[in-house]
């Protein structure tokens, strides 16, 4: 499934749920995603705030998407252009997204704090790998605090490291997600 | 002697340069650089592994890998689950919901009539009572009992995302999913569905993995590891030991449990001793996908690659050369080698810490080239010229013994009981632990007739052997020293083992064991190599050598020899002479060139290759065995291949095969077929067995006969045929002959009577012709009288003629004659024409005379022939 069409859902899961009349959807109104790869000779860090996602409350499917060039940070602008171009070779795969469905049953009216595991298709350079992701959700009257941290193998997603740098660049990058989600 | 207390200070820690882990053997269902994401594992009941993979369908028999993919009509490539049916049918879920089949290599897609699944099928489960499930992911849970059925949430899953199958002992199928187990239960086709959550006590709702035994499910999960419900009790068991999260399969082979979870480990529990392990296949690569076989081998899957791995018997720690090793009361290891000596240490989580010790001054400069562990737990290393010390594995006291000792260069250290022996290389040095380690030595001057002493050994019956280096071997019991190098090839001797009779073996330097008859030793070559550089025994009492070419275990009751090379991935390491240690489990500890190698045999019953008839082959057309083999008498040029399963050395299977009706005794190869030429006609059975280690005893035999037909001038049908119709001919014959004569016989009768009545005939008509002859010759003497009266008559008619002419013609003439004469005389014409006319008158009475005459004889005929006439005419 292709960027384009993950986009496609979510914009179609918007409009899909608002027309239907029923609760409506949460998506994201600010965002932090960040990753860390703590290598045995160099820790690279990376930021976006350009995450957009949505939550259906009524059947608990999500999707997030985050476009890969959005990430800043690095401990350098080549280190940077090599993140895109060479690892995620991002003018090719320009999103990374996770879609699928909350496996635990959220009470969105109630303010409450929940720790629930998202499963869904995790689609980063082209590679899909179904993933089980656990996260806090925290349901407020306003809003919704997501908060969810995981790891990402570069394997599963056929992100080759050369030798010469493998020991700049950790096997599993670890990803966080702190995101609030309004609902429209 | 010198008591010194060290507080030994444990500088750093090792990184984990010294992971215990048995052998996994990778293999390459591509090339080497081309990776295969394993998503399925099978055995099939003839013994080929079957890989379900993102790049197809693999065949593997151990040597030979045959790939299935779309070219073969597979529905796609990916093929995400694989089961067997009870017809030996392979069914092959795939990642887009079809599923396809493979029978004898030929791949069939299946479609139902009710509609195909539409999302990747994760597992095909037959139940025994022979009904197919197949789960999938996202798209419910599909059952085929003559039509295939489909549960979904409407039916009560309660999520449609299905792991993972199992069938419990009721024969209820288990479906794990992301909202707890469904237990479903199948009467007349109808499922009736029952769902195991949280509600009933389970820890976590998203079930990975199932295992059923003996009424008890075992259930691997996401976030709470495995845990264990009893099904009659419902009740839950979770081992607190196995909360491993994120488990994507396990396996329970005896006590022990194999877990992949995310992450590149391999952990495996055992019960048996609360202890976990961690392994590494490789790094880089994470098992996701397990399978054990009957072998005891377990096949660990990943997203890039395949390994097969023993995981018992034998496990390397690998890492620098070690020279001398010994494992203290705890089971840690302590090693030496030239960066010092090492104690590693595994805690019950699997996690392995290695430690430094004696990394001060001076020890920093000594050499440890012995170690050992005495019965009150110290750990002894002997150094190379500065004696030993005895150190508090605890607390790190050291007691110093060097300048009691006759020699300080310790070779090795060995003991029983409070008796702790050195082997120096001036005798032997026994020290005494219940007397405040009082040294005695020993060396020539107290009888013991050596130098050099590799190892000092203390047997059962508190006899002390001592290995020599020039002198052979010397043993001390209550009455003295007694010295044994008559027999021995080799003057040196490394080291001694006691079997389970009690019997003393010794390894000679080149020579391999000497075994110890009461006086002397006696070489008894048993191993595979005779440069055996450690040897020990087992707990059950097996010699257990280590060699270059792997490791022998030698079973003396039975005289069975147990090779350990290529299936435990020995590899090409190389022992160091006499670094060996027993812990209080009975394992064997060794020191190599690469680090150490650990021998704990289990007790696992003992499996042998399976020997399997691959194909039949006539000249180089494929028989059909499943049909019989009935083959024509010119079918006789036979090619039988066969396979020996046999996964972890498949290339050291030898081979048994013995042609019943042909071959007289078993023939030994170690190839994969046997060809037969010109077979005779006759009915033939071919046996074959297969063995590693050269033992066919009770080795299971498989066998295909098959009958080469004679040709049918050849057969008993034939030859009926033959005399069938022989018989027939011969009937026919007679037959016909029996007809001729009859008709022969009535032909000659007919053919006699007519004759008869000819003869009849003919006698009549010749006794007709007779009196007609009689008459005839009756007439004819009338006749011949009337003749004779004729001829009489025309004799005396003649008579009368010559008379006549003799009167009457002769005067005429005579005139004629006289009137010639004149006329040749006449003088004139006038007397000429006087004497013509007299002779005109003359000749015409001759001419009258003449006409008489005739007229005389004319009517003396015509009498006679009408008297002939007459007589013709009654005729």
């Amino acid at each position: 499934m292709s960027l384009n069409r993950v986009t496609l859902i979510v914009v179609v899961l918007f409009y899909a749920v608002s027309a239907l009349g029923q609760s409506k959807k949460f998506t994201v109104q600010k965002s932090e995603m960040s990753f860390t790869s703590n290598a045995e000779l160099e820790l690279i860090k990376a930021q976006s705030t350009e995450t957009q996602g949505l939550i259906d409350p009524t059947t608990n499917q999500f999707a997030f998407s985050v476009p890969v060039q959005s990430f800043k940070g690095f401990n350098s602008d080549l280190q940077r252009q090599h993140f895109n171009d060479n690892y995620m070779e991002s003018s090719k795969y320009n999103k990374a997204s996770f879609t699928g469905k909350i496996i635990e049953q959220v009470n969105y009216t109630q303010d409450s704090v929940y720790t629930v595991r998202a499963k869904g298709e995790l689609d980063i350079h082209g590679q899909k790998q179904t993933r089980i992701i656990k996260a806090k959700l925290t349901v407020r009257k306003s809003d919704i605090l997501i908060d969810a941290d995981f790891n990402v193998p570069l394997a599963d997603h056929n992100i080759s490291i050369p030798k010469i740098v493998s020991q700049k660049i950790a096997t599993e990058i670890d990803v966080k997600f702190r995101g609030t989600l309004v609902q429209q | 002697m010198i008591k010194r207390l060290i507080l030994l200070i444990l500088l750093f820690r090792l990184p984990l340069a010294f992971g215990q882990s048995p052998y996994f053997q990778q293999y390459f269902l591509l090339k080497k650089n081309d990776p295969v994401q394993i998503e399925s594992i099978l055995k099939d009941r003839t013994g080929f592994m079957w890989f379900g993979t993102n790049k197809g369908l693999f065949r593997f028999d151990g040597i030979n890998t045959k790939r299935f993919t779309v070219a073969d009509s597979l529905s796609i490539d990916h093929v995400t689950a694989l089961a067997q049916d009870s017809t030996g049918k392979i069914w092959i879920g795939h990642k887009n919901g079809q599923l396809s089949t493979i029978d004898r290599e030929v791949v069939t897609k299946v479609t139902f009539p009710e509609g195909d699944a539409t999302q990747e099928i994760s597992d095909i489960l037959f139940a025994s009572d022979g009904t197919m499930w197949f789960a999938t992911l996202n798209d419910g849970l599909y059952y085929f009992n003559e039509h295939l059925y489909r549960l979904d949430e409407a039916d009560g899953m309660p999520d449609i995302f299905i792991y993972d199958l199992e069938e419990d002992g009721d024969g209820s199928i288990w479906a794990g999913t992301d909202r707890g187990a469904v237990v479903c239960t199948l009467k007349d086709r109808k499922a009736s569905l029952k769902v195991l959550d949280y509600k009933s006590g389970f820890p976590d709702n998203i079930i990975k993995k199932m295992h059923y035994r003996e009424g008890r499910m075992t259930l691997a999960t996401e976030d709470a590891g495995i845990f264990i419900y009893d099904i009659n009790a419902a009740r839950v068991d979770i081992h607190p030991n196995l909360n491993i999260p994120r488990i994507t399969d396990f396996l329970m082979i005896g006590d022990s449990y194999w877990l992949a979870s995310s992450g590149s480990d391999l952990r495996v529990y055992d019960q048996s001793n609360d202890q976990m392990n961690i392994y590494r296949p490789q790094p880089g690569v994470f098992p996701t996908v397990l399978f054990d076989d009957e072998e005891g081998s377990v096949w660990i899957g990943s997203r890039n690659g395949l390994f097969r791995s023993l995981g018992r018997d034998v496990k390397f720690i690998d890492g620098s050369p070690v020279s001398a090793i010994t494992v203290d009361t705890t089971g840690s290891i302590w090693l030496s080698n030239d960066d010092g000596l090492f104690k590693r240490t595994v805690d019950k989580n699997g996690n392995t810490q290695t430690r430094q010790y004696l990394n001060i001054a001076p020890y920093t400069k000594y050499k440890v080239i012995s170690l050992f562990t005495d019965n009150q737990g110290y750990i002894w290393c002997g150094f190379y010229g500065q004696g030993a010390i005895r150190m508090n594995p605890a607390t790190g006291q050291i007691t110093e013994i060097r300048n009691q000792l006759g020699n300080g260069n310790v070779l090795s250290i060995s003991g029983a009981g409070n008796k702790v022996w050195l082997s120096t290389l001036s005798g032997a040095s026994m020290i005494d632990l219940d007397k405040g380690l009082a040294v005695t030595n020993f060396d020539r001057s107290k009888g013991l007739d050596c130098d050099y002493v590799y190892q000092v050994f203390v047997d059962s019956k508190g006899r002390s052997w001592f290995a020599s280096d020039r002198e052979g071997v010397a043993m001390l019991d209550n009455s003295g020293f007694h010295k044994m190098i008559d027999n021995l090839a080799s003057k040196a001797v490394y080291g001694f083992a006691e079997d389970a009779t009690g019997t003393i073996w010794a390894n000679v330097q080149d020579d391999g064991l000497y075994k110890f008859d009461g006086q002397q030793f006696q070489p008894s070559q048993v191993l595979r190599n005779i440069n055996v550089n450690c040897l020990s025994s087992d707990p059950e009492g097996n010699l257990v050598a280590v060699h270059d070419l792997g490791i022998d275990v030698y079973n003396p009751s039975l005289g069975v020899v147990h090779h350990l090379d290529n299936e435990i991935g020995f590899g090409d390491r190389k022992p160091s002479l006499n670094a060996t240690a027993r812990d209080g489990h009975g394992n064997i500890f060794f020191g190599t060139d690469n680090g150490v190698v650990i021998y704990s045999r289990t007790s696992l019953p003992e499996t042998k290759p399976v020997a399997t008839i691959d194909k039949f082959r006539i000249f180089n057309r494929y028989k059909d065995r499943s049909k019989g083999l009935s083959l024509a008498y010119d079918e006789n040029n036979v090619t039988i291949t066969f396979l020996g399963f046999w996964y972890q050395d498949p290339q050291g299977v030898n081979f048994q095969y013995k042609l019943e009706n042909y071959d007289v005794d078993w023939i030994p190869t170690a190839d994969h077929s046997a060809i037969f030429s010109s077979l005779p006609p006759g009915s033939y059975t071919f046996k074959l067995r297969a063995s590693v280690d050269g033992n066919f005893d009770n080795a299971a035999e498989d066998s295909v006969s098959f009958v080469i037909r004679p040709p049918f001038w050849q057969t008993t049908v034939f030859y009926l045929l033959i005399g069938v119709l022989a018989a027939f001919a011969a009937y026919t014959f007679v037959r016909r002959r029996e007809r001729n004569l009859q008709r022969d016989k009535l032909e000659l009768e007919t053919k006699i009577a007519e004759r008869t009545y000819e003869i009849v005939k003919k006698n009549e008509e010749i006794q007709a012709q007779a009196e007609e002859i009689k008459a005839i010759n009756e007439s004819l003497e009338k006749r011949v009288t009337e003749r004779t009266f004729e001829l009489e008559r025309k004799n005396k008619a003649l008579e009368d003629y010559a008379f006549i002419n003799a009167h009457n013609l002769r005067s005429p003439v005579a005139s004629i004659l006289g009137l010639v004469n004149l006329f040749s005389h006449a003088k004139g014409e006038e007397d000429a024409k006087e004497l013509i006319e007299h002779m005109k008158v003359s000749a015409e009475r001759l001419d009258e005379v003449v006409r008489t005459i005739t007229e005389s004889i004319e009517k003396s005929d015509q009498f006679e022939s009408f008297k002939k006439g007459e007589e013709e005419g009654i005729d």
